[in-house]
């Protein structure tokens, strides 16, 4: 084929692909995310309005930021919930992993079935779970059912409850994702390797230890990075579920910017929260992206 | 011995079919009330329903007179409308672009990628204040057309990451020796690259598609109460009309998610290959 005999480069040059193929996703991202958070990112540092002129005033709205209960409290929610998400989400994703790694008939079935909610909108999930919250909703009942009344208890009405309680559901719909990933990487990993450690005496523990773990590190990259980003962006289950509440015990620096912009019209210093939520973004993915790249290179 | 790992392993087994009965049970709730009324609902929430009553669904989709608002009916064509037209255009403009990337050896080319991949990481939230000031001066708020040309820049980056380095690496024979007959490059897209870069376009679709469907943010900020609203809003207004009657919101629920449900059971392949393809 012309494999074999490369045109000379003149021909070739003529018949690079031509740059206008790039041209509408190129204007289309500009317009839509490159132009807006740069612009964003700059009236964080003014006292825009969202009409009219406005005036430069340096770090002031981040100032706000910082004495502003609602918003150290929102920020603080938003990281507990990402912490804790993420945690929970890899602990019981790598255990379903483990437990549904080989292939079996009952393994089959319940793969999807795990899966299954990551498809469905967050918004519907936080309905789903706003019922089985609910003073009279599916918890509760199950409760009494099983005569435990003295724990009945308006589960998103409550400060304490009801942050857990987002991170369950945020949970629930997401460990199937972990889950898969887990699988993915753990069918990459030779079954000779954990063989020849059986022959050498090793037992079931040290083998996961020494072999699985380590040969994990690129899922465990990714289980990480992405419910951890996803859990700093929480906005949809939140605003279904509690709305932020009660008080601000469930808010999150997404809601937040969301109310500031359009309920409260406080455009500049919505911006600089979205300032700070990009700063948060982006050093989680840096040091995580770095840890765990550290982590992989010597296995 | 091997009597003790078989009862561990049957333990284990029992241990995690409780766990999945468990987890499943939310589903099973949904897909029950939605089908009992209200009064069966409140007396008998876990049991499974005494026949197949449809008056949720009739609620839950028709336009009553009384609330303009809340009915599925014109959410659902709106969410297939925009989830259509908007994967489409995410795969043509995607593989198109990806295309020069991967073949144009050069530092724009570089620099245009990383561009690309910084979209990865900005949340959304930074940019959308002046993108709705966008949208609204171009008389684009409200509107489906709108909708889809936002996905077709805010879903850019990892449609344009997963045809890139699917493309860089293949084989040029193919292109070159068209190229040699005298196909135009955009003849060699549609008749060589389009057909090679299937696997992309698949995950895209699915990836993508599933993402416009069950968005929120996006559509909350920009057709809310426009008429024009997609289902994920449809769903939000609707709790907010019928507060505790879950027949009619669960109704909703199932509606809203059959379409997704459908996917995953025809595609379930892709649907795994793409959730999992972060480490491949």
């Amino acid at each position: 084929m012309s494999g074999l005999v490369p045109p000379p480069a003149g021909i070739r040059r003529a018949l690079q692909v031509p740059w206008w193929f790039v041209a509408v996703p190129l204007g289309l991202y500009v317009a839509v995310v490159i132009y807006p958070s740069l612009a964003g990112a700059l009236y964080a540092f003014t006292d825009w309005s969202g009409i009219g002129a406005f005036r430069w005033i340096g770090l002031a709205n981040f100032r706000a930021v910082m004495i502003d209960d609602e918003a150290t409290s929102s920020l603080g929610n938003t990281v507990v919930l990402a912490l804790s998400t993420t945690l929970i989400q890899n602990l019981v994703g790598l255990s379903l992993a483990l437990a549904l790694n080989r292939r079996t008939r009952l393994n089959s079935v319940l793969r999807p079935l795990f899966l299954a909610p990551a498809l469905l909108a967050p918004v519907v999930v936080g309905v789903i779970w706003q019922y089985v919250y609910a003073p009279e909703g599916a918890l509760n009942a199950i409760l009494s059912l099983l005569h435990l009344d003295g724990l009945r208890r308006p589960w998103l009405g409550l400060a304490d409850t009801a942050i857990w309680s987002v991170a369950i559901t945020v949970v629930w719909q997401f460990v199937g994702i972990t889950m898969v990933i887990y699988i993915a990487g753990l069918q990459a990993i030779a079954p000779e390797l954990h063989e020849a450690a059986a022959i050498d005496g090793s037992g079931a523990l040290r083998r996961f230890r020494d072999i699985t773990l380590p040969l994990l590190a690129p899922a465990i990259t990714v289980n990480v990075l992405l419910p951890f980003i996803g859990g700093l962006k929480l906005f949809d289950q939140i605003l279904v579920m509690t709305a932020g509440g009660p008080g601000y015990a469930t808010q999150t620096v997404a809601l937040m910017i969301y109310r500031q912009a359009f309920t409260f019209g406080a455009f500049a210093y919505s911006t600089a929260l979205a300032v700070v939520l990009t700063v948060l973004v982006a050093v989680a993915a840096m040091i995580q992206l770095a840890v765990l790249r550290r982590r992989e290179m010597p296995a | 011995m091997r009597r003790n790992l078989n009862f561990a392993r049957g333990a284990g087994q029992l241990a995690l079919t409780a766990f999945a009965v468990l987890y499943a049970f939310p589903l099973y709730i949904i897909v029950t009330l939605s089908l009992k009324t209200e009064a069966e609902g409140a007396r008998a929430p876990f049991s499974l329903p005494s026949g197949l009553f449809g008056g949720n669904f009739d609620r839950a989709w028709a336009t009553s007179a009384t609330s303009g608002n809340a009915s599925l009916a014109p959410a659902f064509v709106n969410s297939i409308l925009i989830t259509l037209v908007g994967v489409a255009l995410l795969v043509l403009t995607g593989a198109l672009g990806g295309y020069v990337l991967a073949r144009r050896r050069s530092r724009l080319a570089d620099a245009l990628f990383v561009l690309f991949l910084l979209g990865l990481t900005v949340p959304q939230q930074l940019g959308i204040v002046p993108l709705f000031q966008l949208a609204r001066s171009l008389g684009l708020v409200g509107t489906a057309g709108g909708m889809v040309l936002i996905y077709a820049g805010l879903l850019a980056p990892l449609t344009i990451f997963l045809y890139t380095t699917f493309i860089r690496a293949l084989p040029t024979d193919y292109e070159e020796a068209a190229l040699m007959d005298g196909a135009s490059r955009l003849r060699v897209f549609w008749d060589v690259v389009l057909p090679l870069v299937r696997p992309v376009t698949a995950t895209v679709v699915v990836i993508q598609g599933i993402h416009i469907w069950n968005d929120f943010f996006t559509p909350i900020i920009f057709l809310l109460g426009s008429g024009q609203q997609t289902l994920p809003v449809a769903i939000f207004s609707l709790v907010g009309e019928y507060a505790t009657a879950w027949g009619p919101i669960f109704a909703g629920v199932v509606i809203a998610s059959a379409p997704a449900m459908a996917v995953f059971v025809f595609l379930q392949r892709h649907v795994v290959r793409g959730f999992s393809g972060g480490i491949k």
